[in-house]
């Protein structure tokens, strides 16, 4: 599916399908069609290697369903300072458990994948040492409270959080990585 | 995710939004907990909401250091971050700083909203000149001094210096 541009600065409401590749040749990356002279194509480039690099980890833990793109890097930001996503786990219990976080960190050792170790590293706040490397900020959807609420005073998911500008409230897209579980029979 | 606190008003509402959390990481404690986890599970599903707390305890004690005017805590931000925070550090409410730039508080208001990230070259370049400094647009920026916290300016001094732009070479 190709990316729907922008409707007033962010993505019409809705799931967008994309590979990495779709990602990194689109309008998102090149800046194509915006008119947008400061539009710096060569820090969003280097904001979908490393997104590439964190999609395949996540890809090979054959925990995750699905990784979400949302926050300033899908929307009319001529250069976000990291990519905010969110991901949906096969089961919750991968997250309780630590399995998850334990397969990062073998797939990824030097990777800083820890929730709970936090680095100022150029950031207005603390985040944890994989933001440092990857400059992608990502929190699973366990389908529980986020810490965000909305304008109307409800307290929302991740899922709702990110399809919401936070300025009006209104909806808005994200984009959809889908995963198929590189070890299930199907796959091979 | 996290939002800066960009006047008295905003630290009041990342104040009362701490407090929100720390009560909803008690109550989402005590509902896993009687759901049959155990503690590590229940530490562990909180870890995005702790994270979130951290984010807000962060942005606070920023603007309290920028209040007082420590900019060395903008080493290393976005441009957009440095100019909200030179401001800040500046003791100059959006609405003179807008009095400076000749356009509304209103104008000032939405583009540090956008961390100024959708204006023009130009129009941050001005903004920049108006705070006496000049603009450096790459990703890490330039070091920023901490000068109005080593002279001991009161934050009527550092208005009064920022009312009289002069870039000096100094860079953000």
């Amino acid at each position: 599916m190709s990316i729907p541009a922008f409707e007033n600065g962010a993505l019409p409401p809705g799931e967008f399908e994309v590979t990495v590749d779709e990602l990194e040749a689109s309008y998102l990356v090149t800046g194509h069609g915006l008119n947008r002279k400061d539009w710096h194509v060569a820090h969003r480039a280097k904001l979908v290697q490393n997104l590439r690099r964190v999609s395949e980890l996540l890809r090979l833990t054959g925990m995750v369903s699905a990784l979400y793109v949302n926050g300033s890097f899908v929307q009319l930001v001529d250069s976000p300072s990291d990519v905010d996503c969110y991901f949906l786990l096969h089961d919750e219990l991968l997250w309780d458990d630590g399995h998850l976080q334990s397969r990062l960190r073998d797939l990824d050792p030097d990777g800083g994948w820890d929730w709970t170790t936090l680095k100022r590293c150029g950031a207005k706040t603390r985040k944890p040492l994989f933001w440092c490397r990857y400059r992608v900020d990502l929190v699973p959807e366990l389908g529980g409270p986020s810490g965000i609420w909305g304008r109307d005073g409800s307290l929302l998911t991740y899922t709702e959080a990110f399809q919401q500008r936070t300025d009006s409230g209104a909806a808005k897209g994200v984009l959809r990585i889908s995963f198929v579980n590189p070890y299930s029979s199907d796959s091979r | 995710m996290a939002l800066m606190i960009r006047s008295p008003r905003d630290l009041n509402a990342q104040k009362k939004l701490r407090e929100q959390i720390l009560e909803l990481i008690a109550s989402q404690s005590k509902k896993l907990a009687t759901e049959g986890k155990r503690d590590d599970q229940i530490a562990r599903r909180l870890e995005p909401l702790r994270l979130r707390l951290a984010e807000v305890d962060d942005t606070i004690e920023l603007y309290t250091r920028l209040k007082q005017g420590d900019t060395t805590v903008l080493k290393g931000m976005d441009f957009g971050v440095r100019l909200i925070g030179l401001r800040i550090a500046a003791g100059l409410t959006q609405r003179e700083l807008a009095r400076l730039l000749s356009t509304t508080a209103g104008q000032v208001a939405r583009d540090e909203v956008n961390e100024y990230r959708t204006i023009s070259r130009l129009r941050l370049e001005r903004v920049a000149h108006a705070l006496g400094r000049n603009l450096d647009l790459s990703p890490l920026g330039a070091e920023v001094e901490n000068s109005a916290r080593r002279s001991g300016r009161s934050n009527a001094d550092r208005r009064n210096r920022a009312a009289a732009p002069q870039t000096s070479g100094r860079t953000i």
